[in-house]
């Protein structure tokens, strides 16, 4: 059996994990290459749409591989007809895995961060 | 950004609101009140009056600039992400004042106070103008509430709602100046015509009050129907209201509104009448007690005001995940039993009629304690069975929203993490038969059993994390992480959604809506599509084929030719493995589908959940609503079969399931 001690700091460790995620604005909504995905040829463009319309001056996506070193362009723009769209040309990538991290500021000013990777394999 | 941050970023905000709704509240004060009452003639109390709203808009102003710039210094700092010093350099406050929403609403709004600045300097210049001045300074001092609606949690939204939310944003905070902005310049009219026997006459006072009052009915008005507006976007429900930062915020807010609300009445239908008693005296302690309820009146609309700035920057309830409190909630899912129904139909009744007994108790002079009395313990009463009977056993995370979106990514992870940590207790088929279950006082939970449906994604993310109220199910939160135990409950749902579709309904039996992990699809017009999104406006077809080449073309002609003889409504999609050496030139012709976790998911369908080569020759339809249907073979026999089918499912549209659990996946 459990006690309610144990129960309670159970509930209250829960708490403090939630925590970080609650006070996030804009989400990531879905990305191209999809999140943890294998592809078989690399792309020349990484996408990620969020949740709401996002600060182009505040808004960047770095790409990296095993090694730490960025293999982006370091153009990444927010798309003129969707603003929850952010968009970075990549440089011809070899086989392996890849880490993105995105940092974005939503229209109502609320900055958030995270990341995800891929894999490119032959 | 940490929370003494954003509490420090909501003072600064409350603050701001403070000097700018004081702003507005002066001038619409002059225009409101003080001008059409007050002789034009200069008298001592007048000029007394008068040099006390100038001092009072001067410092209003001055607070609203100081903390202007200590809001973009603040915002600098967590737009940036970059440590103070650096933040405050040209070049970032540049980036923020020129490329960003928020810059655009904060330099419009300097340029309106210094409009504002060079008005009051004129006010003191020039009294012919006063008038005019008084008029333009409720215009400028109402653009800046309406430049401040834009940097509001209203500028978020989808372009549609931004328009109307913003604007009930500026009602709302048009509403609030008019409204305590007015409070304190009430209160320097009132002292100002005390001691002036020659203003003392027509009870000028009661007068101000009585003016007051009206632009006070009409501003709370306005606050309370843009309140509601605001919490149903961004409070959401019962959930939010009661398990976030934000909820718990409107609620303080709310109960120290309706305490501004108490005194406001106060000030209305107890000392206002009194202002207009014959005797001199009673009039004075009248004036005196109003002058006390406006200054704390005052102190607790400041209160409100550095609220409403928390909630500014505390991410708004629906963004959130609600800790539930409550170790109940209220289901609608027993409805479904015709007893219940019934009873609480009944209920429903016996409530109305207390109710109508209540009304006539408080009418009736004769019976009012008697009926009062009956017609209050008949509500209660019936109103408590429908709430016991309705109520179910709720957890913190009852009300959490899945972030995983039951994604056949999702499945398929979860899938793993099924096979590695629950099996041994809930068995490999999940049906509470692991080689553990024996020894365990209670047995685990058979997880294809058809009310695990019933249960919300919150319900079972609680049992997972922290384990089960008898303490038979261990917590899990320090073994799997956050996203795992998300999947796990998306795998639970695909697994039970299985065992339903491999049971077809009997006679009579409603067909049960069953969700279908979604994924994403290219079509060779170059389009991406999830099955979600956009929803579509077809059956979506998805068929697994192990056909040679020739003999598939020929078969998806025939899906292709029934769809544009538009009898038959389906988007055809080529399930395949990854690797399928046909891939390259299937993607030419065909909307395409192709990942590990696809046929992982898929294959949970089949006879073979776990071998996806059980998906060769299997279409599974999906319909409108993200429902998965049916799944049968693909083969040619079959076609007119399918076609029907498919027919069929276009035309009858299921409702989603009562029990408030697995309806949507996003």
């Amino acid at each position: 059996m459990m006690k309610p001690r144990s129960k309670f700091l159970v509930a209250f460790a829960a708490c403090g994990l939630f925590a970080q995620g609650a006070s996030a604005h804009a989400f990531l909504d879905h990305a191209s290459p999809a999140v943890g995905s294998s592809l078989p040829k690399p792309p020349a463009v990484i996408r990620i749409w969020f949740t709401q319309e996002l600060e182009p001056a505040f808004s960047t996506i770095e790409v990296t591989d095993q090694a730490g070193k960025r293999v982006d362009a370091d153009d990444v723009k927010v798309d003129g007809a969707d603003r929850t769209q952010l968009y970075e040309t990549l440089k011809p990538l070899p086989p392996g895995t890849y880490k993105v991290s995105w940092r974005v500021v939503s229209v109502d000013t609320h900055a958030t961060q995270g990341t995800f990777s891929f894999d490119i394999g032959p | 950004m940490d929370f003494n941050a954003e509490y420090a970023t909501g003072l600064i905000r409350g603050l701001h609101a403070v000097g700018v709704l004081s702003l507005f509240g002066i001038f619409v004060f002059r225009v409101t009140v003080a001008c059409p009452l007050l002789p034009k003639a200069p008298s001592p109390a007048l000029d007394k009056l008068e040099a006390r709203l100038l001092l009072l808009s001067w410092f209003s102003l001055v607070l609203a600039v100081l903390t202007e710039f200590g809001w973009l210094g603040d915002e600098a700092v967590s737009m940036s992400g970059l440590p103070p010093l650096a933040a405050l350099s040209p070049k970032i406050l540049g980036k923020v004042l020129l490329q960003t929403v928020y810059g655009e609403a904060w330099l419009a709004r300097l340029g309106f106070d210094v409009l504002l600045a060079l008005l009051l300097f004129a006010r003191g210049r020039f009294p012919g103008w006063q008038r005019g001045i008084d008029g333009a300074g409720v215009a400028l001092s109402g653009a800046t509430l309406v430049a401040l609606a834009f940097v509001s949690h209203a500028a978020s939204l989808d372009a549609g709602e931004r328009v109307v939310m913003v604007a009930v944003q500026a009602v709302h905070l048009l509403g609030a100046g008019g409204w305590l902005g007015a409070l304190l310049p009430l209160f320097f009219l009132l002292q100002a015509v005390e001691g002036g026997p020659k203003y003392r006459g027509p009870a000028l006072d009661g007068m101000a009050c009585q003016r007051f009052s009206s632009l006070g009915i009409v501003c709370v008005s306005a606050i309370a129907a843009s309140a509601l507006a605001n919490s149903i976007l961004f409070v959401g429900g019962v959930a939010g209201l009661f398990g976030t930062l934000y909820g718990i915020l409107v609620l303080v807010k709310l109960t120290l509104f309706l305490g501004l609300i108490g005194f406001a009445a106060w000030n209305r239908f107890h000392w206002t009448p009194r202002l207009f008693l014959p005797q001199r005296k009673n009039r004075g302690v009248a004036a005196a007690g109003l002058r006390r309820s406006i200054v704390m009146e005052t102190c607790l609309g400041i209160l409100v005001l550095l609220v409403a700035g928390l909630l500014g920057s505390t991410p708004p309830a629906v963004h959130s995940q609600p800790w539930w409190p409550f170790s109940f909630r209220l289901s609608s899912a027993a409805l479904e039993l015709p007893a219940v129904y019934n009873e609480v139909l009944i209920a429903g009744i016996g409530a109305v009629i207390g109710v109508f007994v209540t009304v006539g108790g408080v009418l009736s002079r004769r019976y009012r304690l008697v009926l009062g009395a009956v017609g209050v313990l008949v509500t209660a009463f019936f109103v408590s069975t429908p709430l016991q009977l309705l109520s179910v056993t709720a957890y913190p995370t009852s009300f959490y929203h899945s972030p995983t979106r039951f994604t056949v990514h999702s499945v398929a992870e979860g899938g793993q993490l099924f096979g590695e940590n629950c099996t041994a207790c809930h068995g490999p088929d999940g049906k509470g038969d692991g080689p553990r279950a024996k020894s365990l006082a209670v047995p685990p939970a058979d997880l294809t059993a058809e009310h695990v449906r019933d249960h919300p994604d919150g319900d079972l993310f609680w049992w997972i994390t922290a384990g089960t109220d008898n303490g038979v199910m261990p917590p899990f939160a320090g073994v799997i992480g956050e996203k795992g135990r998300w999947e796990l409950v998306d795998f639970v749902h695909a697994w039970n959604g299985a065992a339903l579709l491999a049971t077809p309904p009997e006679k009579g039996e409603e067909e049960k809506a069953i969700l279908a992990p979604d994924f994403r699809f290219d079509c060779p017009d170059g389009t991406q599509r999830a099955l979600r999104e956009p929803a579509a406006d077809k059956v979506v077809a998805l068929i697994f084929t192990g056909e040679p080449d020739e003999r598939l073309a020929e078969m998806m002609a025939e899906v292709e030719l029934a769809e544009r003889l538009a009898e038959v409504k389906a988007i055809p999609v080529l399930g395949l493995e990854p690797g399928d050496p046909q891939a390259a030139s299937l993607r030419q012709r065909y909307c395409v589908a192709d990942s590990r976790d696809l046929a992982a998911a898929y294959a949970l369908y089949t006879p073979s959940p776990r071998d996806s080569s059980g998906l060769r020759g299997q279409v599974f339809l999906i319909d409108r609503d993200g429902w998965l249907r049916d799944r049968r073979e693909f083969k040619r026999e079959a076609m007119k079969a399918l076609q029907t089918r498919i027919k069929a499912i276009t035309a009858k549209r299921l409702p989603p399931p009562t029990g408030g659990g697995h309806v949507h996946g996003h």
